[in-house]
């Protein structure tokens, strides 16, 4: 018979007072999750810490991480320990024999009795290959170069495309880890009845940690300007190599060819699965129009010369036309942003001169 | 014949990875446990059966089949030091981990055990008429983890 040790302090609360948390990765795993990286609905961080157990219960603290600690911590520059101790709260809950998370405290300081030792690194021979994943690429500082006249609703929406942009890119290229691949799956399934595509790109977010983020260090605009940000190298070279494929008239007219043809297609065979944005309702398909539209998946890849994504891609079990709107919401965000690039309001690779 | 025969299947049947995995075998080995002593009725089942409640993330094929097994380590110094690492963050991991080691000479009589990964733990699948309580003999308390200076 084992036995927890009490709760010296903490506050019992209501667990609704909380909130709700999308799991990212387990990053130390023995027999089960023993810490695991969470992200809260208001976009912060957590870390989910095994502390105790009895023979009915485990208990758990969830204690938010910045970015900056998360990445030390997960580069073995920083313990465990300094992250419990510099928890501004911490919250205590419980799960029973289902897993149902119960008797909630919230804490100021860390539990005395669970603080980890002073060499409480995330060594390898702990950490998942999840954690270790996470650290394969550090995040770099660039630009996105603005100019021109500009109102605030082209401030709003440049960011926000690009952010989309990123998002989808993130998914395709982070398809690997466990909580992306169900995150994209379960979002392209779940995409009917009025979900709109935005809830992809939302979606990708909640389960990006904030180390793999578009995070803002700068944003000026004296025509030009620019917004600098520090995010993963390699998803801004996809964006820009997107960029680049749609850049001459000629793709251009190769890519709207195909969505117009793609459009024309579902007009003729009745099918009225592929909504824009807005609701949409889930259609059976005969096999010869899912041969057919798979065409135009692979022509989608052959005109944004995805080759690296190809295999990720069909790794998703979801259906064809849950493919094609995934794609086609990336395209319609492309090609707006590419307006701006158009109009010399934007360049995401060079600097515009004064 | 496995001991968990019924759910591995379920596990090969509904994600298509094959479970154990098709590259476990009964190769003769030693192998280190962790384990209390004396031996609880907990000390061979595996986590699907010893603390379910801890489940909840194994939605990956290979982690759901790992959950029928029995974590093992080739060696008595990998075990120690894997335990070490993990009590430095885990402050009550002999709460649920175990506080001795035990080991034995395992081999085709036993079960299927996987490929042991670079720190070596593996994965023991174990038949269903062995009785682990006699097969392992504690050798000792895990020994609590030295303060160190570098990660």
């Amino acid at each position: 018979m084992t036995s927890m040790s009490p709760l010296k302090n903490g506050q019992k609360i209501d667990a609704r007072a909380l909130t709700t948390f999308t799991w990212n990765a387990d990053l130390v795993y023995f027999d089960g999750p023993l810490l695991s990286l969470f992200k809260g609905d208001d976009g912060i961080d957590v870390l989910f810490i095994w502390l105790d157990c009895d023979d009915r219960r485990n208990r758990w603290s969830i204690i938010p991480i910045d970015r900056e600690s998360l990445a030390q911590y997960l580069q073995k520059k920083i313990t465990l320990r300094s992250i419990c101790l510099a928890a501004v709260r911490t919250v205590i809950f419980h799960t029973g024999v289902k897993g149902k998370r119960s008797s909630f405290y919230l804490l100021d300081t860390y539990p005395e009795e669970y603080l980890p030792d002073h060499d409480s690194y995330l060594e390898d021979s702990i950490s998942t290959q999840e954690a270790k994943n996470l650290t394969r690429e550090d995040a770099v500082d660039k630009s996105l170069w603005i100019n021109g006249e500009l109102y605030l609703e082209d401030i709003e929406l440049i960011p926000k495309l690009y952010q989309q942009l990123y998002s989808f890119h993130y998914g395709m290229e982070y398809m690997g880890r466990s909580a992306v691949k169900e995150a994209v799956t379960k979002l392209t399934r779940n995409w009917r009845g009025g979900i709109s595509a935005v809830n992809l790109f939302s979606g990708l977010k909640q389960v990006t940690p904030a180390i793999h983020r578009a995070r803002v260090k700068e944003l000026r605009y004296n025509s030009p300007g620019k917004i600098r940000l520090n995010l993963l190298p390699t998803l801004a070279s996809h964006i820009s190599d997107s960029m680049a494929q749609i850049a001459t008239s000629a793709n251009f007219e190769r890519a709207q060819k195909l969505y117009r043809e793609i459009y024309r297609y579902f007009k003729d065979q009745k099918l009225t699965g592929l909504d824009e944005e807005r609701g949409i309702v889930e259609v059976v398909l005969l096999p010869h129009q899912v041969k057919h539209l798979q065409t135009y998946v692979d022509e989608f890849f052959l005109i944004m010369n995805w080759v690296q994504y190809r295999e990720n891609f069909i790794s998703l079990e979801v259906s064809v036309m849950s493919q094609l709107r995934m794609l086609l919401a990336y395209y319609r965000r492309l090609r707006r942003l590419r307006e701006f690039v158009l109009q010399g309001k934007l360049s995401l690779d060079t600097e515009f001169l004064a | 014949m496995l001991k968990y025969k019924e759910e591995t299947r379920a596990i090969t049947v509904s994600s298509g990875t094959a479970c154990p995995p098709a590259t476990a075998t009964g190769e003769t080995r030693e192998a280190w446990r962790w384990t209390f002593n004396p031996f609880s009725d907990n000390c061979f089942l595996p986590v699907a059966k010893r603390n379910p409640m801890r489940l909840n993330r194994a939605e990956a094929a290979e982690e759901q089949c790992s959950c029928w097994a029995l974590s093992m380590h080739r060696t008595d110094r990998e075990s120690i030091s894997a335990f070490q690492a993990l009590e430095r963050s885990f402050k009550r991991a002999r709460q649920t981990l175990g506080t001795h080691l035990a080991t034995a000479v395992i081999d085709a009589s036993h079960g299927l055990s996987t490929a042991a990964n670079a720190h070596g733990h593996f994965d023991l699948h174990p038949f269903r008429q062995v009785n682990f309580e006699s097969v392992f003999k504690v050798v000792d308390a895990i020994p609590p983890a030295r303060r160190r200076t570098e990660p």
